[in-house]
């Protein structure tokens, strides 16, 4: 189960946080522009030519229920990006993730270079003149108006699917691949609701193929849906030295369906969750970072108590990223 | 980048260059050039007496398109005759040096002492009285702004188009603003979306800041000014 995280963050990319189109870039109007969540994906896309490198930090350390027994301890999945501006209204993104997954001592522990993934990105926009694509250039005025994107994605099997624990065993869970390319569709949208505060909205889902891992186990993650809404409080402007601040609240729900294991529903996988993430995001120069601490505020899982070091059994989540325009 | 850095320097220059607003109001069916902040978002005289003599170039457009020179009498406030569909002119107030004593009205080569900044000031004002396809056009005269569609169908919350153009081509990345705050710079084609937010009289500018080669100011500061009503 914990191995879909890998995945689950590429979409999670708030990427074009400071990818303004023109104006909106990283100068004076970006110091007034819409905010943007910490993890969900916003509407912005990147200006045409645009690049953004961008990094991910994403560490969550598990409740532990019995002291008997060698349980999760704590998982943390890194990330690099690089986006391309390729249109105004089209960015092109491609992640790779370094999963860690580590047991508490006498357990066994995974790390390495996972699934790297592409992404698509389609922005648009709504104004009294009706939808049309994200343009070059838009003003502060511009801004104000409800903004959307559409965005897709897929892996490539380049991570260690039969990755082989200390044991020599494969746990699916803890694979650093999925053995076969696994896609994600979503849609963001952005509005503005005063001058300093902006809600986000993404609703996205992500869909897993079965694979045989060389232990003769075939697999089938569970699907994953979310729905994830962010208000974003622009406190701190300093025009002078080109610094904003902003508080940020996100909600996020997770649907996760159950895994298949040789077509059989697997006990002890998915369910239902809300979290809830208060953090902030600073806007400095060209650069953007983002900090927030993340925690299940309401769970429904299947066989709960089966679940430890699972989504939804996180003492908290620390979320850190990082992005710089180029 | 270079646009956005730009963006920010320009828009602090801008608030400097255009200290008072220049309005024209309808008199009968002449009009009168006032200069004060009756219609800005910061406080201060409602009505600034001004140099006459600085108003230069006044034009006078008809609903077809035919231009007419205005002629600009020497007494404050300047009367203009009409009716017009499209009035410009142009006022000039020169050059200006800033020293650690004061701000003077002449050219750096003029005043003694340290200079810290100088400049030479142009502010062009067109009033669009009614809308016609003539209105969406430059007029060809220095910095300008056209409204790209009928702004007197707009109400209060719509986004007006309008183009900023010099010498009648589209001009990119100058700053734009609304009752003076600037609200981003103009895009490859010289457009930008400007909301209305207020009734009555709307005045958009642009400031366009370029450095001066001739030694007697650092920079150039043209400012043009856009006005049209909207209706309650």
């Amino acid at each position: 189960m914990i191995g879909k995280w890998s995945l689950t963050a590429l979409a999670f990319v708030a990427a074009p946080v400071l990818a303004h189109h023109g104006v909106a870039g990283v100068g004076a109007a970006a110091l007034q522009g819409p905010g943007a969540p910490i993890e969900s994906a916003a509407s912005t896309v990147l200006p045409e030519g645009g690049v953004l490198a961008y990094l991910k930090v994403d560490q969550a350390s598990f409740r532990k229920f019995d002291a008997a027994a060698v349980e999760s301890d704590y998982a943390r999945f890194s990330m690099l990006g690089l986006g391309y501006g390729v249109t105004p209204w089209l960015s092109a993104y491609l992640f790779a993730p370094y999963n860690e997954k580590i047991d508490e001592p006498g357990g066994l522990d995974s790390r390495g270079w996972a699934d790297v993934s592409a992404m698509l990105q389609l922005g648009f926009k709504y104004d009294q003149d009706g939808w049309r694509p994200t343009p070059a250039n838009e003003s502060l005025d511009d801004l104000e108006d409800w903004h959307f994107s559409i965005f897709a994605g897929s892996t490539a099997p380049t991570g260690s699917a039969n990755y082989r624990l200390a044991d020599g065993s494969i746990d699916p869970g803890k694979s650093l691949g999925f053995g076969r390319p696994a896609w994600s569709l979503g849609m963001t949208a952005t509005k503005m609701l005063s001058d300093r505060l902006t809600l986000s909205v993404e609703a996205s889902t992500y869909r897993f193929r079965p694979y045989t891992y060389a232990s003769g186990e075939r697999v089938q993650f569970g699907a994953e849906n979310r729905l994830g809404a962010a208000l974003a409080w622009r406190a701190v402007t300093d025009s002078a030295n080109r610094f904003r601040l902003d508080p940020v609240l996100e909600l996020q729900f997770l649907d996760l369906g159950r895994d298949r294991v040789d077509g059989t529903g697997e006990s002890g996988t998915g369910g239902q969750m809300l979290y809830a993430m208060p953090g902030v995001r600073v806007y400095w120069d060209r650069a953007s970072f983002a900090f927030g601490v993340k925690k299940p505020v309401w769970t429904q899982l299947n066989e709960s108590s089966t679940q430890q070091g699972a989504e939804g059994k996180e003492r908290y989540r620390l979320i850190f990223s990082a992005s710089l325009l180029f | 980048m270079r646009r956005t850095l730009s963006f920010l320097c320009l828009a602090l220059l801008g608030g400097a260059a255009q200290a008072h607003d220049l309005w024209l109001e309808a008199a009968g069916a002449d009009f009168l050039l006032l200069q004060g902040h009756r219609h800005s978002a910061h406080a201060g005289a409602e009505l600034v007496a001004y140099d006459p003599a600085r108003v230069r170039d006044a034009i006078c457009v008809d609903a077809g398109g035919r231009e007419r020179p205005l002629a600009v009498p020497a007494i404050h406030p300047v009367r203009l005759a009409g009716p017009c569909s499209v009035l410009q002119l142009r006022h000039v107030s020169g050059f200006w040096t800033k020293t650690p004593w004061g701000t003077h009205n002449q050219p750096k080569t003029a005043v003694d002492g340290a200079v810290l900044a100088s400049w030479h000031s142009e502010e062009s004002l067109k009033r669009v009285g009614t809308w016609s396809p003539a209105a969406a056009r430059p007029l060809g005269r220095g910095l300008e702004i056209s409204p790209q569609r009928d702004p007197f169908a707009l109400a209060v919350g719509d986004k007006l188009s309008v183009r900023v153009t010099d010498e009648g081509r589209p001009l990119a990345g100058v700053p734009v603003a609304y009752a003076g705050e600037t609200r981003g710079v103009s895009g490859a084609d010289g457009t930008i979306a400007i909301r209305l937010r207020r009734p009555g009289i709307q005045l958009i500018s642009a400031t366009l800041d370029e450095p001066r080669i001739d030694g007697l100011a650092d920079r150039s500061l043209r400012t043009a000014t856009l006005q049209f009503e909207v209706a309650p």
